[in-house]
């Protein structure tokens, strides 16, 4: 009996050690390369994850796990963190494509953050719990009278050997702005601007 | 603090093309020896094993994709189900050959097919996929019915949120939270 309560204090003990929340500091540092713009859009960036996965709560970006695989979540320094950084991937994409950002332009661009997110995605012996995390920003196109005139979408995945999310979200920001870029050079999104 | 003096600056414009010429290198030498790698495998864990090795060390080379979708149609389970994972992070348009892949792993017999080429279609964002993932809410499996709600979220729009309401009576917790995530998503779309 004795020797059962002391297993479950141990157990117990070490998902709480395992488990306490943690914060993030994720930032995104544009890639200076914007070329002159030619056209302009209004940008609109709206938070649009599942539920569970920041969509009720928006200062949430992921989960840690203890040994045992409790969670514990990771959070951001507020609800409008995630936004900030989609706005900063999508204008820094813009001007790669030499589109530029004004509130006076024809067109309206939402970005839709559709994932923002990591998880556990694997566990080995030495290394411990691998991580993975995916980026997925969807962009609508419209006219003033809300006709769509494009649709595309920039996803990255991202993984790191643990539950930092500076070490994960990073490198994955600018690979989403590079996927964004191409996307954004296309000569259907292009032609869609006047 | 010491100045940069103007040499010290046309030092580094002399020296930049080099760098990056030297950069491009390492980078196109990388992805050909990965792929170079994928060249001789035959056994199917070594197979898996490179394609893995391609998602973590190339996953935005623009001729990955050409090297995995192959594999689409590889008559070993295990290697379809890596390859569509592994294309599905890779800068990809689906073609028409593909495509065709892509149905048939979505109408596999075995779930965790199925629910691997849910998750590898969706970041490809292809609206021609989502005729065949709209009848895998119909699925007995319930881990197929909670990917294609998640797909489904990716990929469709404000119309096909009705098409997943049905889930919102299924018997399983999980399945209907995903339904309810993947309504929300679609509904809040433009």
């Amino acid at each position: 009996m004795r020797a059962s309560a002391l297993s479950l204090a141990i157990l117990f003990g070490s998902a709480a050690l395992g488990t306490g929340a943690l914060a993030a500091e994720i930032t995104y540092k544009p890639s200076g390369t914007a070329s002159p713009a030619k056209r302009s859009v209004v940008l609109k960036v709206v938070d649009n994850r599942p539920l569970h996965q920041g969509g009720k709560e928006g200062q949430y970006v992921g989960y840690r796990r203890s040994a045992v695989g409790l969670k514990a979540r990771i959070k951001v320094d507020g609800p409008g963190v995630v936004p900030d950084l989609a706005r900063a991937v999508t204008v820094d994409a813009l001007g790669q494509a030499g589109v530029g950002v004004s509130a006076e332009a024809p067109v309206v661009l939402t970005a839709q953050v559709l994932a923002f997110w990591m998880d556990w995605a694997s566990y080995e012996l030495f290394s411990g719990i691998g991580y993975r995390g995916a980026v997925a920003v969807e962009y609508t196109l419209q006219d003033s009278s809300g006709k769509t005139l494009w649709k595309g979408l920039a996803a990255v995945e991202q993984t790191y050997k643990r539950d930092s999310a500076e070490k994960l979200f990073g490198p994955a920001l600018p690979r989403l702005a590079a996927r964004a870029s191409k996307t954004f050079e296309s000569e259907e999104f292009l032609k869609a601007i006047p | 603090m010491r100045r940069i003096g103007p040499r010290s600056t046309a030092f580094v414009l002399l020296l930049s093309p080099l760098l990056l010429a030297v950069a491009g290198e390492a980078a196109a030498t990388k992805e050909e020896f990965v792929f170079a790698a994928l060249a001789g495998v035959q056994d199917e864990e070594d197979v898996i094993a490179v394609l893995a090795r391609i998602e973590s060390e190339v996953p935005d080379s623009t001729l990955a994709a050409a090297k995995v979708a192959p594999f689409l149609h590889d008559e070993r389970l295990k290697v379809r189900r890596k390859a569509v994972r592994t294309l599905g992070i890779l800068p990809f348009r689906l073609d028409a050959a593909a495509l065709a892949d892509v149905a048939k792993m979505l109408a596999s017999s075995s779930p965790d097919e199925v629910t691997d080429a849910l998750r590898g279609i969706r970041w490809l964002y292809s609206q021609a996929t989502i005729p065949l993932v709209l009848p895998l809410l119909g699925n007995a499996d319930e881990h197929v019915k909670r990917e294609a709600c998640r797909t489904l979220a990716i990929v469709g729009d404000r119309s096909v949120a009705e098409k997943i309401e049905p889930l919102l009576k299924d018997p399983v917790a999980d399945t209907r939270e995903d339904a309810e995530a993947a309504i929300a998503q679609l509904r809040r779309k433009p």
